[in-house]
């Protein structure tokens, strides 16, 4: 559930905060920052509002539902990132080009982490992790698990 | 490749300790096992498993580990390192077909390695949009298989609730062993662990977790007390037990957290552990199912090996329900696993002993000990001896099977093959010139160099050598016993004359440490044919230091059972204070109408103080004796004379009397006190040695107390049976009583055979007064004969015998 305050922005008001998220997301991750992770999640906030008040086929729209994808993804957030995908490619009206750039952004995420995660990889584990994340959120458990 | 992952709700329950002997077992039963530290905040597993080389770079910060691995994974993309870089090959014994890999944390705990694992901790929040610690983990794991493929992954798992832990158990691993105590916090934080493990979700290619328990240090007693029982209940599933041992307490290393059982017919109490030894490996071999013979081998090793560095190291030891402490070799001096020679040809000792600091440059190995299986232990002793110089080589082929090796010291060093079982421990190296040879001769040798800490062995040899009776069957050799008599009485220095009796005698107990149980027929062996002989013929200083010094509480002093022997053996006599008080103060009270109903135990208690001199006290004087003052011609009593021309007067006119000059026995007070001038110069004009002078001077004087203070085996006393005071003037020996006592001293000495000791009785006898010299005459008559005349002495009828022509000295001179 969004929050109020985020509620009451404008559209105007929700791109230039935005911006300045998507900046201040970039040069945390150029320093290496603790905080950039928490910097990308919040640049998928405004994208998933931005993408809710405005149509898919619309220019602003289709770049709000690619950059709430890819926030999501920056922030390590995978399983938000399905989610949010599933639900934005489920829009008829989505178009063909922000759909294949959803899928890309998926593309190198899964490359990224198999560079760095080369034996899980070859073992096909990686995706298994995606899964055993989903369902563990749902579990009730003891030891914590990082997102 | 199965990963199995030991978990504990809470710390100390031994659970590295397991990893690290489980892999050591696993690999040394033919299997390819890899062990990795995840305890990352308190890592240990290297401590368990590490060589000295290892443990040096960690101290110095340049051990690579788990947590090296994890940041490479984080921070590089590719990884810079190679993961065969990181992993350790744990140095196996020679021939063992299996392989052990040790990926530690790191350099823990140096400086170095808290900060890589603070670095490791930013970094997982810097990256963990790009995967966090349970694919760094997971990555690790599969590296692992990749780089190794070993059967076993085995993984020390952090304590408590961590995601680390979480992830080790629940994801990480095939099957959990989570260890627990009996503790009610350990135990219900292990149900909700167990609860939370057995809910977790899995990934879809792996199977379902297996979890073990372990319930450990489980208290002596009923196997399975309500307590354990009903904890077995509650945790479900497959549930072992692991009996509790103090031991862990002072030397938790590998091969060293267990105890064996009992050897059955060892009888050393040293090895009575609580089987823990026993129920581990069995616990891994039944967890671990593999080839048996390999499991079975490698248990005996473990087993043979845990024993050696059990004896080394052990400080204290149990005997007869006592603690004693005990000289063991410094920790700091020893090594395990130490691989010795070139590549083309190599071993691996199980353990090391230095002469110094272990690992220190200038150290050289003493003692060098191998498990050994199927190969000739002869040579591989012979090996070892060439290879490093060492004195000693111990080879073990299973746990009460042990050979010692020395170097024969000549010039090709063929190794000596000992019949010593036990190893030997630092003062054998610094008391014995071969620390391998406990023969009697080398021990008695190394005893009278000063070195007392053999003693208890020697007592035991005597013990074995003749412990024969027409009961036991032992092999009996009464040449050694009688060696070793000897051998002791022989000792010199006055302290260690004092230790050899504390040795042999009654009370000390140090001898069940190698005989066994105790035996009231072999106490009372001992004490009748080593330590009773032995009081007599050690210089009296000693005896007489035991005798005089601190008494047990409601007991009688030191060495009286000795002196009780002399009175019945020698006598015919019964010498027991305590008895002649309650015996004769009961008579006074019978006598004197005393009211026992109203005060039954006080009255005889006022009644001490007037039997105190029915037990005899001995003394060494440094005064000048009684003989000093007067002299048999002069009345009046006079300044002492020198005691030196007052001696040798005495030897030149043939007068020289034991009593009132060398010694006396003063009968008001029952006190036996040898003067150390006059026996000194009596010692020196007759060209003796002072011990054996003063020896016969005690047990004469002795004999003059107790046929006072005996009784006879009737229970009576005679009182008036007493030596007039030598300290008064005019005082003359009484012939009947220093006839009589010359005679039993004589055959006393005969007993002890004692040549030095007869040599000076017989050259003193020879300067003696008449009354003195008179036993020459008798001598052959029968101990039986001589007895009968001395009660009736003593008894006052003995003038009329017609012994006393016989013992009238006159007649010698007539």
């Amino acid at each position: 559930m969004m929050e109020t305050a985020l509620l009451a922005l404008t559209e105007d008001e929700l791109n230039t905060l935005v911006s300045i998220a998507i900046r201040r997301a970039e040069v945390s991750d150029d320093v290496n920052s603790p905080t950039a992770s928490d910097a990308w999640h919040e640049v998928m906030v405004y994208e998933e509002r931005i993408a809710s008040i405005t149509r898919p086929e619309e220019i602003t729209g289709g770049i709000a539902r690619v950059g709430a994808v890819r926030a999501a993804l920056a922030a390590g957030q995978r399983l938000e990132a399905a989610r949010l995908a599933s639900l934005y490619l489920a829009e008829e009206a989505l178009p063909l080009e922000r759909r294949v750039a959803m899928e890309r952004a998926f593309e190198r995420d899964r490359e990224h982490r198999a560079r760095r995660f080369s034996a899980l990889a070859r073992t096909g584990r990686l995706a298994e992790l995606d899964e055993w994340r989903a369902t563990a959120s749902r579990h009730p458990r003891v030891f914590p698990v990082a997102a | 490749m199965e990963t199995v992952a030991f978990y504990s709700y809470k710390g100390g329950v031994g659970r590295t300790l397991l990893v690290a002997n489980t892999a050591q077992f696993l690999a040394m039963s033919g299997r390819r096992v890899v062990a990795l530290d995840l305890d990352l905040e308190a890592p240990g597993l290297h401590q368990k498993l590490g060589s000295r080389d290892v443990l040096d770079r960690a101290e110095s910060g340049t051990l690579y580990g788990a947590v090296d691995e994890l940041l490479d994974t984080l921070e590089n993309e590719p990884r810079k390192r190679s993961l065969r870089e990181t992993a350790i090959e744990v140095d196996l014994p020679s021939g063992t077909k299996g392989s052990l890999l040790l990926i530690p944390a790191g350099s823990a705990p140096s400086k170095a390695y808290w900060a890589a694992l603070e670095r490791l901790n930013n970094s997982l929040r810097v990256q963990r949009r790009n995967g966090g610690l349970l694919e760094a983990v997971l990555e690790l794991q599969a590296h692992i298989a990749d780089e190794f493929a070993p059967e076993f992954l085995l993984v020390d798992a952090r304590t408590g609730i961590t995601e680390l832990g979480g992830l080790a158990t629940s994801i990480l691993a095939d099957r959990v062993v989570c260890l627990t105590t009996t503790a009610p916090e350990s135990v219900k934080g292990t149900q909700v662990v167990a609860d939370a493990l057995r809910a977790a979700p899995r990934l879809s290619s792996q199977k379902p977790l297996r979890i073990d328990f372990l319930i450990t240090r489980v208290p002596p007693g009923p196997t399975r007390s309500p307590n354990v029982s009903r904890l077995m209940e509650e945790l479900g599933g497959s549930v072992a037990l692991l009996p509790h041992d103090s031991g862990i307490a002072y030397e938790e290393r590998a091969f060293s957290m267990w105890r064996p059982d009992r050897s059955p017919n060892s009888g050393d109490d040293e090895y009575a552990g609580a089987g823990l030894l026993s129920a581990t490996l069995n616990w891994i071999a039944a967890s671990f199912p593999g080839h048996k013979e390999d499991a079975e081998r490698a248990q005996r090793r473990m087993g043979a090996v845990y024993n050696a560095w059990q004896y080394l190291t052990r400080t204290t030891e149990r005997r007869r329900d006592q603690v004693f402490s005990r000289a063991a070799w410094p920790l700091e001096q020893l090594a395990e696993r130490v691989r010795f020679g070139t590549a083309e040809k190599s071993r691996q000792a199980d353990i090391v002993v230095y002469d110094s600091l272990a690992g220190a440059p200038t150290s050289k190995p003493l003692m060098i000990i191998e498990y050994v299986d199927n190969e000739d232990r002869d040579a591989v002793s012979q090996w070892w001896l060439d290879e490093t110089g060492a004195k000693v080589v111990a080879v073990l082929s299973s746990n009460w099977d042990r050979r010692l090796y020395s170097s024969s010291g000549t010039w090709d060093l063929r190794p000596h093959r000992s019949d010593r079982r036990d190893f030997p421990l630092p003062h054998d190296f610094e008391a014995l010139s071969d620390p391998t040879d406990v023969s009697v001769d080398a021990l008695l040798d190394a005893v009278r160099r000063g070195h007392p800490e053999y003693l208890e062995r020697i007592v035991t040899e005597w013990a074995r050598a003749s412990a024969s009776g027409l009961h036991c069957g032992a092999p009996w050799k009464p040449d050694i016993a009688k060696k070793i008599v000897d051998g002791l009485a022989r000792v010199d220095a006055v302290e260690l004359a004092r230790r050899v009796l504390w040795a042999a005698a009654a009370e000390s107990r140090p001898r069940g440490m190698w005989l066994g149980d105790g035996d009231d027929w072999l106490d009372e062996q001992v004490h009748a044919e080593l330590f009773a002989p032995l009081l007599w013929r050690l210089p009296p200083e000693a005896s007489i230091k035991l005798m005089t010094g601190d008494r047990r509480p409601y007991g009688p002093p030191e060495g009286a059972s000795a002196i009780a022997l002399l009175a019945r053996d020698t006598l015919g006599l019964r010498y027991d204070p305590d008895a002649t008080f309650r015996v004769e103060g009961q008579r006074i009270l019978e006598r004197s109408g005393f009211d026992r109903d109203a005060d039954q135990d006080r009255g005889l208690y006022k009644l001490a103080p007037a039997f105190k001199h029915t037990e005899i006290t001995f003394e060494i004087s440094p005064d000048l004796p009684p003989l000093a003052y007067c002299t048999v011609d002069d009345a009046e009593r006079r300044q002492p004379s020198d005691i030196g021309s007052l001696v040798s007067e005495r030897i030149a006119a043939n007068s020289l009397v034991t009593t009132g000059l060398l010694g006396d026995y003063q009968p008001r007070v029952g006190r036996v006190v040898l003067y150390s001038s006059a026996i000194a110069q009596c010692a020196d004009k007759l060209a003796l040695r002072a011990r054996h002078v003063g020896s016969v001077t005690l047990i004469h004087e002795t004999l003059h107390a107790l046929a006072h203070l005996g009784r006879d085996l009737d229970g009576r006393m005679w009182p008036e049976f007493a030596l007039p005071a030598a300290d008064t003037p005019l005082f003359e020996p009484s012939w009947f009583h220093e006839a009589l006592t010359q005679y039993f001293t004589y055959h006393h000495i005969v007993r002890l055979h004692d040549p030095a000791l007869l040599h000076a009785f017989e050259t003193m006898s020879a300067k003696q007064s008449p009354a003195y010299r008179a036993w020459r005459r008798f001598r052959d008559l029968s101990i039986e004969d001589a007895r009968s005349w001395f009660m009736s002495v003593r008894r006052g009828t003995g003038a009329a015998t017609p012994w006393s022509a016989l013992f009238n000295p006159m007649r010698e001179e007539s």
